[in-house]
C-alpha cells in the first residue's frame, strides 16, 4: 500500500521555460536509466529477495524513486508549460508537442518509449543487487551528462539532489549485497540463486 | 514566482513546507541507513526524534494551511481540498 503526499521530495521552482533542457531531462522520466524504470525494477525484485531486510530496502528505495519520478515530471512540466508556439517550433520540441502537447509521457531523450526490457527482475538476489548497483551508477552518469548540458541554477539544484541520491542508493545496495553474501550457505561457492534453492528444500 | 495560475502561498507557508521537506528528507535517508544498520541504537534514537519533529510540522501545516495527505485530515481536523495549495509539480515557492 502507498499513500500520497502532495509535495515534492525536493522543491522545484523553475522560472525560465527551456524546451531543449526539458527534452534532455525527460530521459530520467521514462528513459532506460530513468526514475520510473528504477522504481519498477526494485519494487518487482522484492518478491524474489530471500533476505527480509533487503526486501525492505528495495521497498524503501523503490518508493523514493516514485518521488524522484514526480520531481522529474515537475522539472519537465515547469520547463515546458509556458512555451510559446514560436519557441516550440524553434527549439526542436515540435515532434514531442505533436503527440503529447505539453503533458508528460514516459520516453527517453531520443523518443524511445519506456520499456521493461531495459531492466530486469531475475529472481536471483545476488544478480539483482548487482544490477541495482549498476543501475544507480547509470542514473548517476545520466545526471552528470544532464548537468553538462544546462546552466540554469533553478534546474541544476534539483538535478544535483537527484544525482546525490543515486550515490547514496549505490552505497545502500552495496551494503545489501554484503548482507546477502554473509547469509549464504558457505558451500554455495559460486553464489547460485540462493532464493530459489532455499524454497525448493 | 512562475505564473501557473495556481493558489498562491505566503512566504511563511513556503517556509513551513521547506521545513517539512528537510525533516522528511532526514527521515527518508535515515530509514535507508537503518535498513542496512538496524542494530545502530543511536541512529534509531535520531530517527525517532526527527520522525516526531516531522509529524509535528505536518500537523502545524494541516492546522494553518491544508492537509498534505488524506491521513492528516482525520488526525488534525483539517479539510481535504485539492485547491488549497498549488499541485506539487506547479512549484509556487522561490
Amino acid at each position: 500500500m502507498w499513500s500520497y503526499e502532495r509535495r515534492l521530495q525536493y522543491p522545484v521552482n523553475i522560472k525560465k521555460p527551456d524546451a531543449r533542457a526539458a527534452m534532455a531531462i525527460i530521459s530520467q522520466y521514462g528513459g532506460p536509466d530513468g526514475e520510473i524504470s528504477a522504481s519498477l525494477r526494485y519494487l518487482s525484485q522484492r518478491y524474489g529477495m530471500n533476505e527480509r531486510r533487503v526486501a525492505g530496502l528495495l521497498t524503501d528505495i523503490g518508493t523514493e524513486e516514485l518521488g524522484h519520478f514526480e520531481m522529474i515530471g515537475a522539472i519537465v512540466h515547469q520547463l515546458t508549460c509556458n512555451l510559446s508556439m514560436e519557441e516550440i517550433e524553434k527549439s526542436g520540441f515540435a515532434p514531442y508537442y505533436v503527440d503529447h502537447t505539453i503533458t508528460l509521457w514516459p520516453q527517453a531523450a531520443g523518443g524511445i518509449p519506456n520499456n521493461a526490457c531495459e531492466y530486469q527482475a531475475k529472481g536471483d538476489p545476488i544478480t539483482d543487487l548487482m544490477e541495482d548497483m549498476a543501475a544507480e551508477q547509470k542514473a548517476r552518469s545520466t545526471y552528470d551528462n544532464i548537468l553538462r548540458l544546462i546552466d540554469d541554477p533553478d534546474i541544476i539544484e534539483p538535478i544535483r539532489f537527484l544525482r546525490q541520491r543515486e550515490v547514496n542508493h549505490f552505497q545502500r545496495f552495496g551494503e545489501a549485497l554484503r548482507m546477502v553474501q554473509d547469509s549464504l550457505d558457505p558451500k554455495n561457492f559460486y553464489q547460485y540463486n540462493p532464493a530459489f534453492d532455499c524454497c525448493k528444500d | 514566482m512562475r505564473d501557473c495560475g495556481c493558489p498562491e502561498m505566503s512566504r511563511e507557508q513556503c517556509g513551513l513546507l521547506r521545513s517539512i521537506d528537510i525533516l522528511s528528507f532526514y527521515v527518508v535517508d535515515m530509514a535507508l541507513y537503518l535498513d542496512t544498520h538496524p542494530d545502530d541504537a543511536d541512529a534509531q534514537d535520531h530517527f525517532a526524534h526527527f520522525a516526531k519533529m516531522l509529524r509535528d510540522a505536518k500537523q502545524e501545516y494541516a492546522q494553518k494551511y491544508c492537509a498534505l495527505s488524506q491521513e492528516n485530515v482525520s488526525r488534525y481536523g483539517a479539510t481535504w481540498d485539492w485547491e488549497c495549495m498549488p499541485l506539487p509539480w506547479e512549484g509556487g515557492c522561490d
